[in-house]
């Protein structure tokens, strides 16, 4: 009997999911996942292992702080443990939704922040291949969204979105002039990614070889961010992630920025 | 061996079919060759300057670069400056490219407010005049080198194309060139490097090629014209000139070998050399073609003559050409190994395909020779008595040549110097000179600084050492201009305080700063002024981070590798003359011993290739010469059978040499990669005319006796001797009209030396022999 109710619910449930999958066009797959559940704020080890195309490296670790201001804006806070020429020097950036974001630098061996000049979202994150807008939030507007073919990537179900800006200050300020997304359909989490500059050439390819939920919340716990045009590599892996630890709004400031305090 | 003859001319078919063959394989290959005109790319693999090259182009991502001037009498202005934006923008869009350096595109470090930026220094191209002021403003208070991107008279404006070292620099260059060549400007445009000369010397190459090919294909028509009179004299020499030369080619394309700057020349040299065996048989099978003999009869009694001298001539030959091994240099090696190849295979051809030819011919009629063999016979008998009755007067004559010679010995110069090859009018000059005058240079010397570990170019001491050696650089003749990771450091060091013109220094071990601190004041926090200590290292990595913060990846790339271990300081000369480069490298080298101490120190760059080249071309030289005498003497040697006459015989050469030589030195032509083939080349070839010198008087010395034997041997064997060489110089002579001033003087010398070689063979061993008697000449002869 049990049997006989669980048959016609979970058809029932994949006929809406079907249902609804083929009604979504790109622009609603974007936005259900960007706004799908999230933290308010977190805290993270991360390591950046760039590597140029002689597979040399240099490897960075960072202390990562990171606060939903409101929906639109975040702060990050950034701080360096090694190298250790520059262990303890502080990046933090204030997103601002309207405008250039501010970006400071503070230099232990100088005792000052430095106001960093905004290159625009398409200026390079710490001299890595991912941009400031890689690593940022995307934002929905400004964008056109087109739904290609579904495609199977790790043989995870994914959507394919193609991303396409809608005007050319924004080509111009991101670099882009076309991303194409592949969100999994299950968690609605971008697993890979692949970036065309403004003469629509593969510029860069975004893979992300490991996911992690944590309280409750999917992260990108490993990227890979690939420059195929000058063959560079950049790849983000976090550890110890926490989330939602209150951390007050005074964190986020240029004093302790510098005084860690 | 003449049964290998008989062979031939009873199955001529057969022995034309295998040729035929052959020839097809060959010139299916030969569609593969490949042109190489760089010449640092003949270099040997192992010797210390080439592989510390190759290990600064496997840490260093670009080593080649273009530069293009634009010209332009308003070079300040929108419109010019919009069409140098377009330029470099479409410049850096091409796949060869690693970077470009330009005025539009500078990365320029300025202050700020709160701190430094990165900025490029053109977001659009300028529009307005407000525009241009502003950016002309900020490019000449950017502090970064830019004397090769604006000319010193502040008319031009250099782009430097920096190309990637995966690719074929010279392909690039074509690319570029051909580029410039299309842009529809007002202005004057520029484009030199050593891609760019390499292009065009590769250009040049293949229109010598076309060019001096055909020229002697046509004198050495033109020769068997004049001596034979008849198609066959003209057809079979010339078939063995062609095909062996067919032969080289292809068996160069199916090895692998390139045509380079040396090998270039070798279809000229096989030419000439490969026509006098058949100019032999068929002169030979003129002569004693009697009536009522058969094609076949003539054919085997001139072989049974001719067999040994054709074998012995062309081994001398190709052992004086494979002497040129002894040099280093890799191109020239080629040049000696496949001449040498041509010179048997020419050999082969003549004992193989001319009789064979010939057996399938009806016998000549009776040539009407007679008349012109009389009188270069009297000739012949006059100079013979001239030799004789005035043998002091001769040897005073050739006393005095070689005193005069020797005294040009000290008057030659070494110079490789790729701009004056070329000739004055010559694009690729004209532009090289122009764009060299106005900038800073395009030859550049790399210096690497090498340390021990990771971060150590970020060290104030190691920096600051680089600071000084460009200071120092800076203050030579020729240096235009350097850029290295210590320019940017100072620039980084000046913005951070505040444009303060005296922090346009390196940081010290110890920096003192000014920073503020946060403290807690009653309850409140506020920022004070401190003072305070802090490692210069510190300071560096920071300012290096902050320069990141609005940077590319790759930004230094070029100056220093990715762990901060090795660094390289360019410096730009104006000039490829190896003698400036020379003096530089060892000021250089002298200066870093006392100065530098802080890191290891290598000097490398194109300056450096072109000095190794020199070096080998002085012990290439040497060698070259020695062996291929040792050779000469040795083979000559067995031959004779006697050590006396192997000597002997190479005396007229010496005497060609110490000619050459002074010759140069008188002529100002200058000992180069090119000009030092000369004398392998001279030997080899010359050696000929003694040999047959030498031989002759054993044979006629078997029935006379004292002067009349050295009469009757200057007689029968000189006409033939200075035919020869009357032949092959002027074969080589058509190396004059290369457009290159190094082939055109090698042209000149080579001719040269087949006429003093020659005149040493008929004039100083006859007067040696009239004044000394040796005994292994009554017991030689019977050879």
């Amino acid at each position: 009997m049990k049997r006989f109710v669980f048959i016609p619910f979970s058809l029932l449930f994949i006929f809406t999911v079907f249902c609804s999958a083929q009604d979504l066009n790109g622009e609603q797959i974007m936005e259900r996942a960007l706004n799908k559940s999230s933290w308010k704020d977190m805290v993270g080890q991360v390591r950046l292992i760039l590597t140029n195309s002689r597979h040399e490296q240099r490897i960075r670790k960072i202390k990562m702080f990171n606060r939903k201001r409101n929906k639109d804006e975040s702060d990050m806070l950034m701080r360096f443990v090694a190298p250790a020429d520059v262990k303890g020097t502080g990046f933090l950036i204030i997103e601002h939704k309207n405008s250039d974001d501010d970006r400071y630098l503070y230099l232990p061996a100088l005792r000052r922040v430095k106001r960093i000049a905004s290159s625009g979202k398409g200026g390079n994150f710490m001299a890595s291949d991912f941009t400031y807008y890689d690593i940022g939030k995307p934002k929905l507007k400004g964008w056109k969204y087109k739904r290609l073919k579904d495609e199977k990537i790790d043989s995870f179900d994914c959507y394919t979105i193609e991303c396409i800006p809608a005007t050319a200050e924004i080509a111009r300020d991101t670099g882009y002039g076309k991303i194409i997304r592949w969100i999994r359909k299950d968690i609605l989490v971008t697993i890979r990614s692949e970036y065309y500059d403004r003469g629509l050439r593969l510029f860069k390819k975004l893979n992300v070889p490991e996911i992690q939920k944590i309280s409750g919340v999917w992260f990108q716990t490993d990227m890979i961010m690939q420059d195929i045009q000058n063959n560079h590599q950049s790849e983000m892996i976090f550890t110890d992630i926490k989330v939602n630890r209150n951390i007050p709004a005074s964190f986020f400031s240029q004093r302790y920025l510098q005084r860690g305090k | 061996m003449i049964k290998y003859t008989q062979k031939v001319v009873k199955h001529p078919w057969a022995a034309i079919g295998i040729i035929i063959l052959f020839t097809l394989v060959f010139a299916y290959f030969m569609r593969f060759i490949k042109m190489d005109p760089d010449i640092t790319s003949s270099l040997p693999k192992n010797i210390p300057a080439k592989l510390l090259y190759d290990r600064m182009t496997k840490i260093f991502p670009s080593r080649d670069f273009i530069l293009i001037a634009v010209e332009s009498d308003h070079l300040f202005s929108p419109a010019t400056l919009q069409t140098l934006y377009q330029i470099t923008e479409h410049l850096e869009d091409l796949p060869d490219v690693y970077s470009v350096m330009s005025p539009t595109n500078l990365k320029v470090i300025r202050g700020s407010e709160q701190g430094m930026e990165v900025k490029s220094i053109l977001k659009s191209p300028p529009s307005t005049l407000e525009d241009v002021n502003r950016f002309r403003q900020v490019l000449f208070h950017s502090d970064l080198p830019i004397e090769n991107i604006i000319s010193k008279d502040r008319r031009m404006a250099g782009i430097m194309v920096f190309l990637k070292n995966t690719v074929k620099p010279e392909d690039a260059a074509a690319q570029i060139v051909d580029y410039v060549n299309r842009l529809k400007t007002k202005d004057h445009v520029y484009v030199t490097g050593k891609p760019v000369l390499t292009l065009y010397l590769g250009r040049g190459m293949s229109r010598d090629m076309g060019m001096l090919f055909p020229g002697v294909i046509l004198l050495i028509i033109l020769i068997l014209l004049f001596s034979f009179r008849n198609v066959r004299g003209i057809l079979l020499p010339l078939s063995v000139v062609l095909i062996s030369v067919l032969w080289t080619i292809g068996l160069m394309a199916m090895l692998g070998v390139p045509i380079s700057h040396s090998t270039n020349m070798l279809p000229i040299l096989l030419s000439s050399i490969a026509v006098a065996d058949g100019i032999h048989i068929i002169n030979h099978y003129l002569n004693q073609a009697r009536p009522g003999m058969s094609s076949t009869q003539i054919i085997l009694k001139v072989m049974e003559e001719l067999n040994a001298p054709v074998i012995i001539t062309s081994v001398t030959t190709a052992f004086g050409f494979l002497a040129l091994n002894a040099s280093n240099i890799s191109s020239v090696g080629d040049l000696g190994i496949f001449t040498a190849t041509g010179v048997i295979f020419a050999m082969i051809f003549s004992l193989t395909f001319i009789p064979a030819a010939l057996a399938l011919m009806k016998p000549p009629k009776q040539t009407v020779k007679q008349k012109k063999t009389r009188l270069l016979n009297t000739l012949a008998v006059k100079y013979a008595d001239l030799i004789i009755n005035h043998k002091n007067w001769v040897l005073s004559f050739i006393v005095l040549v070689i005193i005069f010679s020797i005294l040009g010995f000290p008057r030659i110069k070494l110079e490789n110097n790729t701009i004056s090859n070329f000739p004055k009018d010559h694009p690729a000059r004209l532009d090289y000179e122009h764009i060299n005058r106005h900038f800073a240079g395009t030859t550049f010397l790399s210096i690497m600084v090498e340390g021990d570990s990771s971060g150590q170019m970020k060290e104030p001491r190691v920096l600051q050492q680089m600071a000084d050696l460009e200071t120092y650089l800076k203050d030579q003749p020729h240096v235009g201009g350097t850029l290295s990771l210590a320019d940017f450091i100072r620039r980084m060091n000046k913005v951070m305080h505040a444009d303060d013109s005296t922090y346009d220094r390196i940081p010290p071990e110890v920096a003192t700063e000014h920073g503020t601190d946060w403290v807690l004041e009653n309850g409140k926090w506020i920022q004070k002024e401190i003072s305070f200590k802090v490692p210069g290292r510190e300071v560096i990595a920071q300012y290096l981070q902050l320069y990141e913060m609005s940077g590319k990846p790759d930004d230094f790339a070029n100056l220093v590798d990715y762990r901060y271990k090795t660094a390289r300081i360019n410096a730009f000369i104006d000039t490829e003359s190896s003698n400036t480069l020379r003096t530089l490298d060892h000021k250089t080298r002298k200066y870093i011993k006392t100065h530098f101490n802080s890191a290891r120190v290598e000097l490398t760059g194109t300056s450096e290739l072109f000095l190794a080249i020199n070096d080998l071309v002085v012990s290439g030289q040497f060698y070259s010469i020695l062996v291929s005498l040792v050779l000469v003497i040795l083979v000559t040697s067995v031959l004779f059978r006697s050590l006396i006459l192997g000597l002997l015989n190479v005396i007229p050469l010496l005497f060609a040499m110490i000619f050459n030589f002074g010759f140069m030195g008188w002529a100002h032509i200058h000992l180069n990669i090119v000009t030092m083939l000369t004398s392998s080349i001279a030997i080899g070839v010359g050696v000929d005319y003694a040999v047959h010198l030498i031989h002759r008087y054993q044979w006629e010395y078997k029935n006379t006796e004292g002067p009349e034997a050295m009469r009757l041997t200057i007689i029968h064997a000189g006409v033939p001797i200075l035919l020869n060489a009357i032949t092959v110089g002027l074969g080589f002579a058509i190396l004059a009209f290369s457009i290159f001033t190094g082939v055109e003087q090698m042209g000149i010398l080579i001719s040269l030396a087949m006429f003093t070689s020659c005149f040493g063979a008929i004039a100083i061993l006859p007067v040696i022999f009239l004044f000394y008697r040796f005994k292994a000449i009554k017991h030689g002869g019977n050879s």
